[in-house]
């Protein structure tokens, strides 16, 4: 068994005895700490990062945080990560990755990922929904690199679905038919945590992203490693376009955060009606 | 695995084996080239593991042997096996068998690799002459050392790649040229990962060869790069891609690959 294996057993086996449902559980979303639009499911179990074994150290040594939330809505259950591991936070990718093996190894085979971003493309507007259909790695690392364990996933994964695409469509009709506004989007993966400089946004427009944030690339391809369905949102906190390149305040970029996921939330609570 | 290294002790341990062995000639025996083997008159064969300070490989399909012998009657001394960063090695490990190679008096490096291609005129298992790279990897085989010495703009020989052509040419065998991009891997690529590649210039997309090249060119070893196009890397219409079918390409274009350098090792200077 591979140091890594015996690294996401050790914490399936925690979260397994933690299990508040008597089943297991086919659906989880990742999301960002503490947005909005989770306050309307009903937690019914809540476990800290921190007590998870086995424990990561990121760069300021200070516990992981996060949540891992048992939730159930109307029926469904599900599972929710409270806060992404950022690689910015001196995590490695790894660590990163390692939550969404644990997933995999509770059951669950669709992920709904959820990340801040900002837009590069002029035409979408701060504080509205990105539905991000595809993305670029441009942070230097994944999480694939280093000896690979073929009991998590194969040596070469195929990445031509990454947001798999009938999930993405199911969604989109839902998004028309229900008369939501959203933007389709290609996400550009970064390191973070600076903020982009005018050039640097020029040129992530001219290789073809729509948005970008620092969170979602480790995640989807440890996701497409396990064999897991996957489709994603972006929450757009911030305009990066770079001809009109402004420096917004974080209050500014927090009440874009805001109005955005009070958009999403009933999009959410329908999408999790709609999961089978 | 041994950061610090000494080039000289693992030569000593090498030459204890070879003697005065004098090969001319490096090769890099990457996808599809696997094949050479068996026309190379061995004269020695030393396992990676028991070469002090050598990295280990860690892929099934790669053996990993360092080969001193004859090709076309020349002297040659050939990595069987090679290493690539999505293993997890640094860029300075995966190098390290070319600087061995460079201090034993090598002048003249071959390199093979397998690639997507990303140039609408490229099609499946053909093969293509490397004019120059891109490098993705973000980290440099001379990050933290101080064997930097010297860098060429045009890290691919341009009379190499003329003698390639050329050869190409006579024995008629299709070859295209063009810019090979690297990226990490070890996963493919996405649709949108494939359209930013092809915008910036690149005609192919791989995941290896760059950290051996740059550090051949830091010790002016000439260098040829030849690339296998094993799958194709088209955003707008792109499948998945199977290793099954990668290494079947890498399989027909396997015998042009082999007969194209044992020609150019022949006639190199």
């Amino acid at each position: 068994m591979t140091e890594q294996k015996r690294k996401i057993v050790e914490s399936v086996n925690f979260l397994k005895g933690k299990n508040p449902f008597k089943k297991l559980i086919s659906f989880a979303i990742v999301t960002y700490y503490n947005p909005s639009f989770i306050k309307s499911f009903k937690v019914i179990k809540r476990i800290n990062y921190s007590e998870i074994p086995p424990f990561f150290n990121g760069s300021n040594n200070d516990n992981l945080k996060g949540e891992v939330l048992f939730v159930s809505y109307k029926g469904k259950s599900f599972i929710i990560l409270n806060g992404h591991v950022n690689y910015y936070d001196g995590y490695d990718m790894h660590d990163s990755a390692h939550y969404v093996y644990v997933l995999k190894a509770l059951g669950v085979a669709k992920i709904l990922f959820i990340d801040e971003v900002g837009h590069l493309n002029p035409r979408f507007k701060a504080g509205s929904i990105a539905l991000i259909y595809d993305h670029i790695n441009l942070m230097g690392n994944n999480p694939l690199i280093g000896e690979n364990d073929d009991s998590i996933g194969p040596r070469f994964p195929d990445m031509s679905n990454a947001y798999d695409e009938k999930w993405t469509a199911d969604i989109e009709e839902f998004l028309i038919e229900n008369k939501f506004k959203y933007f389709q989007s290609v996400y550009l993966g970064i390191t973070g945590p600076e903020t982009e400089t005018e050039a640097e946004c020029r040129f992530y427009r001219e290789i073809g992203a729509d948005v970008l944030g620092y969170c979602l690339v480790p995640e989807n391809i440890a996701a497409i490693h396990a064999g897991l369905t996957c489709a994603a949102f972006g929450m757009i906190s911030r305009e990066l376009v770079a001809d009109r390149l402004v420096e917004i305040s974080e209050d500014e970029k927090n009440s874009n955060r805001v109005k955005a996921e009070k958009a999403f939330a009933p999009v959410l609570a329908a999408l999790v009606r709609l999961i089978k | 695995m041994p950061r610090k290294r000494n080039v000289r002790y693992t030569i000593g341990f090498i030459r204890s084996i070879v003697g005065q062995a004098e090969p001319a000639i490096g090769i890099i025996l990457g996808t599809g080239l696997g094949g050479l083997v068996k026309d190379i008159q061995i004269s020695y064969k030393i396992d990676y593991k028991d070469i002090p300070h050598f990295p280990v490989s860690t892929v099934e399909s790669h053996h990993g042997y360092l080969i001193f012998g004859k090709i076309a009657g020349r002297n040659c001394m050939i990595m069987q096996g090679r290493f690539h960063y999505y293993e997890g090695y640094h860029h300075e490990d995966i190098a390290y068998p070319v600087r061995v190679m460079a201090e034993m008096g090598v002048r003249n490096l071959i390199i093979s690799n397998a690639c997507g291609g990303l140039n609408p005129v490229f099609k499946k298992a053909d093969l293509m002459i490397m004019r120059d790279h891109i490098n993705f990897h973000f980290t440099t085989p001379f990050q933290d050392n101080t064997y930097y010495k010297y860098y060429n703009r045009h890290p691919y020989d341009r009379s190499l790649m003329i003698l390639a052509e050329q050869v190409a040419l006579e024995n008629e065998i299709k070859i295209q040229k063009g810019v090979y991009f690297s990226l990490h891997g070890p996963h493919l690529e996405t649709k949108e990962e494939y359209r930013m590649v092809r915008k910036t210039g690149a005609d192919v997309v791989g995941m290896s060869t760059i950290p051996e090249a740059l550090q051949a060119v830091n010790h002016r070893m000439k260098v040829l790069g030849l690339s296998i196009v094993t799958d194709l890397g088209f955003p707008d219409t792109l499948k998945p891609a199977f290793l099954p079918e990668i290494l079947e390409a890498a399989a027909k274009a396997e015998p042009n690959l082999t007969l194209l350098t044992e020609k150019i090792i022949e006639r190199i200077n």
